[in-house]
């Protein structure tokens, strides 16, 4: 096929052959960055689960206030004390977005290291050079004014398959770089699900025993409701109260229960989701993959030398 | 913050004792002699209990942070093979004019017939 080709084109068939067949299709980049733009997306959650979970804490805390606290006086006093205790958890919760931070930047790396602009700079660049040769094809004729004008267009023509060449090379590049990078964060993504899950286990256990104080709390509060308030329209008031109250606890415990139990399952799912991306690049292409690669090279090629053919012999009427 | 397994036991205990207490009260007459004693120390137990809600999250932070460092690392890495990358085009870029240079001979010698 080479052979066929003039000589400036044989460079191109060099580049080219250079490129290999490692190069990633389409659908494996897109892979890799569906994944990291999702594992971005999931990192918001961790830390609402944290501020979540001292935020119904508070509200179990100060539940029982106004019964264990026996100087009506100091319940205030009591309020703003665990107030503070509230700040520091959000403060923490702080701690838990700024740890998950890192595999927000891991994927965001990720996501432009996977990024089909990155040859890009180079496209332009080939298309620039392009117009240029096409300028020095319209001064060629305009002072050497040869019997048959060189046509104008192919210096674009060269462009781009110089573009097509280097777009496949770094293709190629950008394949061997994103496959190294992320068998290593393998390892660490799945350390991190680990720690993750242990931690999201700690969490749920103690989160199941502050449902039972929550039981418990409200039992006794609507026992000292019906053993201090006077009259039964006082104790129906007051009871009607703190059960509705406790609904809108209860219901926020449930949708907490919810976002636990589904970031403890994503964080799961960003590991085995890097997994099979990293198998899904890893990957020898199937050979009808393979050919079509090369039938896809043939046809660039063989367009090429029909473009170029006619550029050179242009037809004379 | 700590791992520590007897830690982790004695903060689960405190709040069984809790929730023993708080049922306790609930069922305690106000008027009995031992009302106040069991009200203080559920309200001590309560602040406690919070208290290690508040580090609970500090030890989940702690141990999702525990590998920081290293995915810092391979962000860091990942930014760099990205940036050699982009030294990768332009060095391709060279070669496009080393090319260009060859279809401009290519071209002037089709032009005078030599080709």
């Amino acid at each position: 096929m080479c052979r066929k080709l003039s000589g400036h084109s044989l460079l191109l068939c060099l580049l080219i052959e250079l490129a290999g067949c490692a190069a990633l299709t389409d659908s494996q980049r897109k892979s890799v960055a569906n994944y990291a733009k999702l594992t971005q997306a999931y990192t918001q959650y961790p830390s609402e689960v944290a501020r979540t979970y001292v935020a119904l804490n508070y509200e179990v805390a100060t539940l029982l206030i106004p019964v264990n606290q026996p100087v009506v006086t100091n319940i205030h006093t009591d309020l703003v004390n665990t107030f503070a205790t509230f700040e520091q958890g959000n403060q923490n919760s702080q701690r838990v977005d700024d740890a998950i931070n890192i595999l927000r930047q891991y994927a965001k790396a990720l996501e432009a290291l996977s990024s089909a602009d990155l040859p890009g700079v180079f496209g332009k660049n080939a298309e620039l050079f392009g117009k240029s040769v096409d300028n020095a094809v319209t001064f060629y004729n305009k002072t050497h004014q040869p019997t048959t004008a060189l046509p104008i267009g192919f210096g674009k023509l060269a462009a781009d398959a110089i573009s097509l060449a280097g777009r496949r090379y770094i293709n190629h590049k950008q394949a061997a770089a994103l496959r190294n990078y992320m068998a290593k964060g393998e390892e660490l993504i799945k350390l991190l699900n680990q720690d993750s899950q242990r931690a999201f286990t700690d969490l749920e256990n103690r989160w199941q025993q502050q449902k039972r104080l929550m039981a418990a709390s409200h039992t006794t509060l609507l026992q000292k409701v019906h053993e201090d308030a006077g009259g039964q329209a006082a104790r129906n008031y007051y009871t009607y109260q703190i059960n509705k109250d406790m609904r809108t606890l209860i219901e926020r415990s449930a949708a907490f229960d919810k976002l636990l139990t589904k970031t403890a399952q994503a964080m799961g799912n960003v590991y085995k989701a890097h997994e099979s991306v990293l198998k899904d690049i890893q990957q020898k292409r199937p050979w009808h993959d393979r050919i079509a690669d090369v039938q896809n090279l043939y046809e660039d090629l063989t367009a090429l030398e029909a473009q170029h053919e006619k550029l050179t012999r242009p037809a004379t009427h | 913050m700590t791992n520590n397994p007897f830690a982790l036991k004695a903060r689960d205990l405190i709040t069984d004792v809790l929730i023993d207490i708080t049922v306790l009260l609930g069922s305690t007459p106000n008027n009995d002699p031992n009302f106040r004693t069991i009200q203080a120390t559920q309200r001590e137990l309560s602040q406690l209990n919070f208290q290690i809600v508040v580090d609970d999250i500090n030890q989940m932070a702690a141990t999702i942070n525990q590998h920081n460092d290293e995915l810092k690392k391979l962000t860091s890495q990942i930014q760099q093979t990205t940036a050699s990358l982009e030294g990768l085009a332009k060095r391709l870029e060279q070669v496009s004019k080393v090319v260009e240079f060859l279809v401009s001979v290519g071209g002037q010698a089709a032009a005078l017939g030599l080709v």
